[in-house]
């Protein structure tokens, strides 16, 4: 997963969904994540305190899943690219337990400023196919020949 | 749906208007530790191994970073929590519901956008962080109106290097206000 092969700007095609990055989420990963983020908050945490909410279990922040929208881009960039700008909203709950796909479109490449960017239609999809965080991204990426 | 003006919706009152703009004292962080670092790399990749530019500083050295880094979203200012801002999280769910720990959810987290200039988070750095109200806004919907309140936090390094500017939002809803 840890590309050591740099993408070039010159090989992405506007229109070509990217490699998908896939988390089952359960409580390892949450527990992990308000570990490292220090959520530890109860309806994070367990199942009982999520109830008010009209869910029947715990569910995840929507913060892991931004995260996980730049796990997708770093995966897919390589070392020599760098994300320069992601965004989503947040749809919905990330039940306990539920697989989340985050995906991406390409819908723009064009240089800005000496950048070679690239624009990507983002979003993280739950098991029922619902997109619960639509959103957007630009990478740039390097040139296999500068202008 | 309608967006409408700061001046023209009720529920954003003179108080909330006169926030819009102006900068929070900056916060700092604590100097970015290494195995900080390592353990937020592995919460993004968890089942899967981290990858070892965020903990193997032999193989970062080789990458064109020259050293460890943290990955992009990392958070320097995690562990300054508190019992009572704990507690103001878990009453998001009760706040304007009178106290009532109701089903339907009064407000939470809209979404997030972050702009990175390409500058990375490295062990040792001190991140400076400072935060205005961006925007507030009144939507319209369906099942009632919506408080939009954007926050942008810009970071800062050691430096004076900007890192990366976050615009969180915020929603609570009004209902047919």
């Amino acid at each position: 997963m840890h590309h050591k092969e740099p993408l070039y700007f010159e090989d992405v095609e506007v229109g070509k969904d990217i490699p998908t990055f896939t988390r089952t989420t359960g409580i390892m990963e949450f527990n992990r994540f308000a570990a490292a983020n220090e959520e530890f908050v109860p309806f994070h945490m367990e199942d009982e305190p999520a109830r008010p909410f009209g869910v029947d279990r715990a569910f995840g922040m929507g913060n892991l899943r931004f995260e996980y929208l730049h796990g997708m881009l770093l995966d897919w960039i390589g070392r020599d690219g760098w994300i320069k700008n992601v965004g989503c909203q947040y749809r919905g709950y990330n039940l306990k337990g539920q697989t989340l796909t985050c995906w991406g479109k390409v819908t723009k490449k064009y240089e800005e400023n000496g950048l070679h960017l690239v624009d990507l239609e983002v979003g993280v999809n739950n098991e029922a196919g619902e997109n619960q965080s639509p959103g957007f991204a630009t990478v740039a990426l390097p040139a296999r020949h500068s202008h | 749906m309608a967006t409408q003006s700061p001046q023209a919706h009720p529920a954003i009152t003179e108080e909330m208007r006169a926030r819009i703009g102006v900068e929070s004292p900056p916060r700092v962080s604590p100097p970015v530790d290494k195995s900080l670092i390592r353990i937020w790399a592995i919460s993004l990749a968890w089942p899967e191994p981290p990858d070892p530019l965020y903990w193997d500083e032999e193989y970062a050295k080789k990458t064109r970073f020259g050293g460890i880094i943290a990955p992009p979203y990392f958070n320097p200012f995690a562990y300054q929590m508190t019992p009572e801002r704990v507690q103001q999280m878990s009453d998001l769910v009760s706040a304007g519901r009178g106290g009532e720990r109701e089903r339907a959810r009064p407000g939470g987290n809209a979404g997030g956008e972050a702009t990175y200039t390409g500058t990375p988070i490295r062990p040792g750095d001190v991140i400076t962080a400072v935060s205005k109200v961006a925007d507030i806004y009144v939507r319209e919907g369906r099942t009632g109106n919506t408080l939009f309140t954007v926050n942008e936090t810009r970071w800062s390094n050691q430096k004076g290097e900007l890192i990366r500017t976050y615009r969180g939002s915020g929603f609570q809803l009004l209902g047919r206000g």
